[in-house]
């Protein structure tokens, strides 16, 4: 397992993809948050980062995505106004774009 | 494989769109550039489900099935405008999404995967620069795959991943297993493995699957909000 909901609502839609070394997983959780994890050589096993707290207000997040660029994790994800919204990690923070709204 | 790639060089995304989702979108933004460019990839006008997208190193390649139940492809070869669409067959659960990967090497494979509308886990298979494609049914439903289970009544829409050597489907299914087929390129057996649920009343849901080169991972969840994380190793083969 690589996370329980403790401290949280429940973990829902997960996406995993690679990095060549190591495996990275996107969620969402019911507090609307979007969860990071990259895999690592040492117990826990898995590192945990909050890409975005609380995403999308009232009408939610959903359909999470994520991929490898060869260089670093980007994150994608759907609210529920319709942003299609957009993470990548640089310098150790999250930046966020919208790409569109797609009603 | 989800709805966003990398090309090495740029993000690729697609996604439903314009009125009642009667569109599938396209949007790429080259690394360190803005803005995001968008493309309409398709319309129907009975609306489109979840698409999925992959890379193939040269082009980028989207599946989708529509509320009528048919499935479509597209392509867009890299530096070219035109999306070119082929219908890859009818039958299956509408708007439910697809799956779509690329096997990589030289006689690369792309492989797409979705379930009918009998609830059964069907993949196509197309060799780059042909025109067929090629249908097998990897799992019916109505069958036991678990001696302590009923007949699994229906599959839940699966996730594919491929390497040069294999291609993996994983999907839950009505008696809540989680569920991986494997296929090696090349050969027509599907290998089963079913992994029930480790505690009594859970059920895994919303696999995900990806290929990292030479071999998969996997990843769900259970209907308590736990996440987990599966490899090949500890699927336990047999």
């Amino acid at each position: 397992m690589v996370a329980a909901p403790n401290g949280h609502k429940p973990y829902a839609l997960p996406k995993i993809a690679s990095t060549g070394s190591s495996a990275i997983i996107a969620c969402v959780d019911t507090d609307n948050n979007i969860n990071f994890w990259e895999q690592t050589n040492s117990p826990p096993w898995f590192k945990h980062e909050t890409v975005a707290s609380a995403v999308g207000g009232s009408g939610g997040v959903s359909f999470p995505a994520i991929a490898w660029t060869g260089n670093s994790v980007i994150v994608a994800a759907l609210t529920g106004s319709g942003d299609l919204d957009f993470w990548w990690q640089g310098s150790g923070h999250w930046h966020k774009e919208t790409v569109a709204n797609v009603g | 494989m989800g709805s966003m790639a990398s090309t090495g060089s740029s993000a690729i995304l697609t996604m439903f769109g314009g009125d009642n989702a009667t569109s599938v979108l396209y949007w790429w933004q080259a690394f360190g550039t803005k803005p995001w460019h968008q493309e309409t990839v398709g319309t129907d006008l009975s609306g489109f489900g979840w698409p999925a997208i992959a890379w193939t190193g040269k082009a980028a390649v989207i599946a989708a099935v529509d509320n009528g139940g048919n499935l479509y492809y597209w392509w867009q070869a890299v530096g070219t405008k035109p999306w070119h669409r082929q219908h890859v067959a009818s039958g299956l659960a509408p708007v439910q999404p697809a799956t779509i990967a690329w096997t990589g090497g030289g006689g690369g494979l792309v492989v797409i995967a979705a379930v009918d509308a009998a609830g059964n886990i069907q993949y196509w298979w197309q060799k780059v620069g042909t025109a067929p494609w090629n249908n097998q049914r990897v799992a019916r439903a109505g069958v036991k795959t678990d001696p302590l289970d009923p007949p699994v009544v229906a599959y839940n829409p699966p996730a594919i991943a491929a390497t040069e050597s294999f291609v993996g489907i994983v999907a839950t299914d009505s008696n809540g297993n989680l569920n991986y087929w494997q296929q090696t390129i090349g050969t027509a057996p599907w290998n089963q493995t079913v992994v029930p649920p480790a505690v009594s009343g859970r059920s895994y849901v919303a696999p995900d699957i990806a290929s990292t080169g030479d071999t998969v991972v996997i990843t769900f969840v259970d209907n308590s909000g736990n996440l987990y994380y599966v490899t090949l190793e500890s699927l336990r083969f047999e």
